[in-house]
């Protein structure tokens, strides 16, 4: 896929897409809430933050790595570019959590998934 | 008292849709001050309250503020031989330690540091008494004035936590809650180790910070010339210097707020090496606060302004290490300054109340609970350098306050304890000693803030706990009334009555503080039972995280579940006990309160009490208050009489001053009120007050204009300008329930005035009776009597006329007059005229005389004797006569200040009446031959023994209005 938008920074000018860090889209798990709640007025209600996950059924342990300098840690608050369920791309400042284990094969990392928490949109 | 009920724009944000939070954890890391060395330790460790230094290391000894933290380490900025209080500033070889024994300085060698650091924490200070009974507080102060100059208690808030995302972040501060017993003016001074403050003076100034880190904010607020002065704590952080939070480096669980245990605690896990000794240090002040987003907009909605987004403020209390290859973190639990204060012991306390100013640290004028926690808060801790004290305003006094070694929340909670009252931290960490809400008349709970739960409110459904029988079938109330100087009095009272209600057991509540009257005291029984036998108790999940929502102060729940539950309805209010925050996944962020309480209840019936053993039980009460242990039962036989109530001041009083206008007390002296609108500048120009006996108000001020208020405490409506030329008398008809006359001129004051009218009123506008006959027109000093069915004119000005006295019926028509020709000349002054059973008495300071209406009626000769050896006082009321007529109390003037007189044969003889209060001239009396009313200047008494002795019942006006100048006084029948 050509001419995807997701990007990945630590500031929001600081913003680069995944396509000139040369990582290939990733499949995006997006989800409008983490919880939904029954009221006592018999409503359902989000709540929770919408929250984003990038999954890759392999990745490059090179890429891997570039995806690295923005989690040092084990978690940390980026800025992304990603697509809701609309289709449509939105920036959010969130909190990366980095997987907590990493199944490396023949310099590959097999089913790599990147969470996303707390999803603050923003201006971009 | 900051607010809690909710706007609706705060309400919709409540409602949005993505509720989440991110949560950060504060905690004080505190600056070092000063740093100094010691080689030379004491040999003993006991009683350590200073040691001498030898170097100094870092820092400036002269930042070091009193009751900063101290820090004894075997290096610089360690404490891991002790910590203990910094007393008093360092001097240039000492440094000043709260007294202490537990640092081992006998066993030091080497060099030790002190480290003061900028920390004010929870200690108790010490009362250190010697030997010849020289009595002093941490160590060295001495009592001077310290329970009468009353220092405020300033309450600044709570601390701040701040983000600093452009060049510049505000946060504001607010000291307008600050108070003091003293009444005065209140300024304030602000400073801050940091930031820039717009406005030094401020009462609620804003502070500017444009870096990040921890700083001092400091508030002195000064009352009539005493200052106090407090601390908080404002951190600022940014993304590049956050704080911890959830993002691996810090875990919390388990937030809590519990009124039965006062107060908020919660537990939280740093992950190392983000934690160290240092930031997890104990007792380290601990804030908990997140940024909340709605539907992906960032706010934070609280009950403190400025502090939305605090969750909660505490201390670490409990450390639990767990070290591992693997996993190193640190578990706490932080809880508010309850629990420092739970653990803080302190020695005996013990203040006794007297009528007198204060004169030692044992003693304060009419004691009560608020007083005796501000000393504890005050002077035996170091509390109010640390949090806002709400007071509970309670004014019942007690006589003493006594609490042995214990610690200092038990001593506190002992005081509240006799009120009923409890103490409690909300989630800001501010402190609330409050009557439980529960036994506040419903009528006065409008003052508490209610915010009402709709249903969209709700997260699911409402767990109910209905009770169907009762858990207390009877409460027994039983406590003592204490007034300065005043007879203690017992009240019993039982509720429902002397039957059982049908379940439960029985409720014995004894030696509290009681109310005043039987009523109040029935009043709080029916409410204790009714709290005793609340319905229902709910838990409820709300859908938000609405931190408008506390513990405390007191506050109530609206909810309506009828819709649900048709069965098990209930709709009206929560009194919320327990709060909880839940968050189900901590990935989502989504946070709620979960609210346990009862539902809010009502007085039941309630009764006067038995006396337990008629025979037995002496009424005198001995000043300890040791109430005879109540029956299991109720006494099922007729009430035996009380006390005699006649020991009582009258309830309602009112006075008028020259200086401060009216005041007047519905409680027999112990809360005065000011009674001046409607006056404007008359206020401080009443010249008599009359009280007619359906209770209507009339003032004559300035001797032209006259006002109305139909009830003590009512606004005062003008009911007469007096005709431009000006009012003379006013009085009353004592046979009708508001029949008012008075005097008022027709013509211009001079020597030569002519005319004169009386002038009738029955509640509205007055409308002339009759014109006055003159036979002198010298007599320009008129007053007005009703007297037996008829009116009495009395008119006199000096030598050039004689007095004289003119008598109509009550249609104004004439019946008779007279001159008197006295020698010397008599002035029966106006105003002063005195209705007795047999006699009108008149009175003025150069000579008395009474007058026999009869003989005047009869023969139009008066009978009329002088009294000039017994020069009263000039006062307005400085005479006043039991209804017999035989008995008088009064005042006469010995040079310039009045001596009290009392007459036992209706004024033929008067001697002294004894030790009473100098230098007051009004006496009202209070239906009976012994009960008087006495005031003047600022002092208002009362003696039930016919001037034998007197008691001072001025209450809170010596704190409201201490300076008021008196001059008339009279009792309000309610």
């Amino acid at each position: 896929m050509s001419g995807y938008l997701h990007a990945i920074g630590t500031t929001l000018g600081g913003m680069v897409t995944l396509e000139s860090l040369g990582i290939k889209v990733p499949e995006p798990d997006y989800a409008i809430e983490t919880e939904a709640i029954l009221t006592a007025a018999k409503t359902v209600e989000s709540m929770g933050s919408p929250t984003e996950a990038w999954h890759w059924g392999f990745i490059a342990k090179a890429k891997r790595d570039l995806l690295k300098t923005y989690c040092t840690e084990r978690s940390a608050y980026v800025y992304i570019k990603t697509i809701d369920n609309e289709g449509n791309y939105k920036v959010y400042n969130c909190l990366m959590v980095w997987p907590e284990r990493e199944k490396q094969s023949n310099g590959r990392i097999i089913d790599f998934t990147l969470k996303f928490l707390f999803l603050v949109e923003v201006e971009e | 008292m900051p607010t809690t009920e909710l706007t609706t724009e705060q309400r919709n944000i409540l409602r949005s849709k993505n509720k989440f939070s991110k949560i950060f954890m504060a905690i004080h890391n505190p600056e070092q001050v000063f740093c100094c060395s010691v080689t030379t330790f004491p040999e003993s460790s006991d009683k350590i309250y200073e040691i001498e230094y030898d170097s100094e290391i870092s820092g400036n000894r002269d930042n070091v503020i009193s009751g900063m933290t101290c820090w004894i380490g075997t290096a610089e900025g360690l404490y891991d031989l002790g910590i203990v209080r910094a007393r008093k500033i360092p001097d240039a070889t000492k440094v000043y330690l709260g007294e202490n024994s537990d640092i081992h300085w006998h066993e030091f060698t080497g060099t030790i540091y002190i480290t003061i650091v900028d920390e004010f924490s929870i200690w108790a200070r010490h009362p250190r008494l010697l030997a010849d009974g020289t009595f002093y507080m941490d160590y060295d102060i001495e009592y001077s004035n310290q329970h009468t100059n009353f220092l405020p208690v300033v309450n600044m808030g709570t601390h701040a936590v701040a983000w600093l995302e452009g060049s510049s972040v505000d946060v504001s501060f607010d000291a307008s809650n600050s108070w003091c017993f003293v009444s005065g003016t209140k300024t304030y001074l602000w400073e801050c180790t940091g930031g820039t403050i717009d406005d030094d003076e401020a009462e609620n100034p804003v502070i500017t910070f444009s870096e990040t880190g921890t700083f001092r904010v400091s508030c002195t607020v000064t009352v009539d010339g005493v200052s106090r002065t407090s601390y908080r704590y404002v951190f600022i952080y940014s993304k590049e210097n956050p704080p911890l939070s959830q993002d691996g480096k810090m875990t919390f669980s388990g937030l809590n707020g519990s009124y039965e245990e006062g107060g908020w605690s919660f537990n939280a896990s740093i992950h190392k090496p983000y934690a160290s000794d240092l930031n997890v240090r104990k007792n380290a002040l601990v804030i908990l606060f997140s940024l909340d987003y709605y539907n992906n907009e960032l706010h934070s909605i609280g009950a403190e302004t400025g502090r939305e987004n605090i969750l909660t403020v505490g201390y670490i209390t409990e450390e639990d290490f767990y070290i591992s290859p693997d996993l190193q973190y640190s578990k706490f639990t932080v809880k508010s300054a309850n629990q420092l204060m739970s653990s803080t012991q302190g020695f005996t306390d013990g203040i006794e109340s007297i009528a007198s100013a204060s004169n030692g640290w044992t003693n304060i004028r009419r004691l009560n609970v608020d007083k005796a926690i501000w000393h504890l808060l005050e002077w035996r801790s170091t509390c109010l350098n640390c949090f806002d004290w709400y007071k509970t305003g309670d004014s019942r006094q007690i006589f003493e306050a006594i609490t042995g070694e214990a610690k200092l929340y038990d001593q506190i909670s002992i005081q509240l304890e006799g009120i009923l009252a409890k103490s409690c931290f909300d989630k800001y960490g501010k402190f609330y000693t409050e009557i439980e809400q529960q036994f506040v008349p419903v009528s006065e709970r409008t003052a508490f803030p209610e915010i009402t739960l709709e249903q969209i409110d709700i997260k699911g459904k409402v767990a109910v706990k209905r009770f169907r029988m009762t858990q207390n079938s009877m409460l027994i109330l039983s406590g003592v009334w204490f007034e300065q100087g005043i007879s203690p009095k017992a009240f019993f009272s039982l509720s429902p009555g002397h039957v059982f209600k049908r379940f439960g057991d029985v409720n014995t509540i004894e030696n509290i503080a009681a109310f005043p009257t039987q009523a109040e005291n029935n009043m709080l029984a029916g409410l204790m039972l009714g709290f005793h036998n609340h319905e229902f108790e709910f838990e409820i999940d709300l859908t938000s995280n609405n931190r408008m929502i506390d513990i405390c102060p007191r506050q109530r729940i609206a909810i309506d579940i009828t819709e649900d539950s048709p069965n098990e309805a209930y709709a009206g209010n929560v009194i919320v006990r327990g709060i909880t925050y839940i968050e189900d996944n901590e990935e989502s962020g989504y946070g709620y309160y979960n609210l346990v309480g009862e539902n809010e209840t009502f007085p039941e019936n309630a009764v006067d009490g038995d006396i337990p053993t008629i025979d037995d039980f002496d009424f005198s009460i001995p000043n300890d208050f040791e109430i005879p242990g109540m029956p299991d039962f109720p006494f099922l036989f007729p009430t035996p009489t009380f006390p005699p109530y006649s020991e009582l001041p009258p309830n309602g009083i009112i006075i008028h001053s020259n200086n401060l206008g009216v005041m007047y007390t519905e409680n027999g002296g112990i809360n005065w009120n000011f009674m001046n609108f409607g006056l404007d500048d008359d206020a401080t120009e009443i010249k008599k007050i009359i009280i007619t006996p359906n209770g209507s108000i009339w003032a004559l001020a300035s001797w032209a204009r006259i006002y109305r208020a139909t009830a003590l405490g009512g606004d005062f409506e003008l009911v007469s300008t007096g005709l431009n030329y000006g009012v003379l008398s006013l009085d009353f008809n004592p046979e009708a329930e508001e029949e008012v006359y008075a005097t008022i001129r027709a013509t211009p004051e001079s020597f030569g005035a002519t005319t004169s009218l009386i002038y009738k009123s029955t509640g509205g506008s007055f409308s002339a009776l009759t014109a006055v006959r003159f036979t002198s027109a010298h007599n320009t000093l008129f007053t007005v009597l009703p007297y037996n069915g008829k009116i009495y004119w009395f008119g006199s000005f000096n030598a050039a006329g004689d007095p004289e006295v003119h008598v109509y019926n009550s249609s104004g028509g004439y019946i008779n007059g007279a001159n008197l020709s006295i020698t010397p000349f008599q002035l029966l002054r106006h105003h002063k005229a005195l209705a007795l059973p047999d006699k009108i008495y008149n009175y003025f300071g150069i000579g008395q005389a009474f007058l026999d209406p009869d003989s005047l009626v009869v023969t139009g000769d008066l009978t009329f004797s002088p009294f000039g050896s017994n020069a009263l006082n000039l006062a307005q009321q400085a005479i006043a006569f039991s209804p017999t007529g035989n008995i008088a109390m009064g005042a006469a003037e010995d040079a310039s200040l009045p001596v009290s007189k009392k007459t036992t044969d209706g004024s033929v003889t008067w001697e002294d009446a004894g030790a009473l209060v100098a230098d007051v001239a009004n006496w009202e009396n209070c239906g009976d031959d012994f009960r008087w009313l006495l005031a003047g200047g600022s002092q208002v008494e009362f003696t039930f023994d016919a001037g034998e002795t007197s008691i001072d019942i001025t209450g809170d006006m010596a704190d409201n209005a201490p300076d008021i100048n008196i001059v008339g006084i009279r009792m309000v029948h309610l």
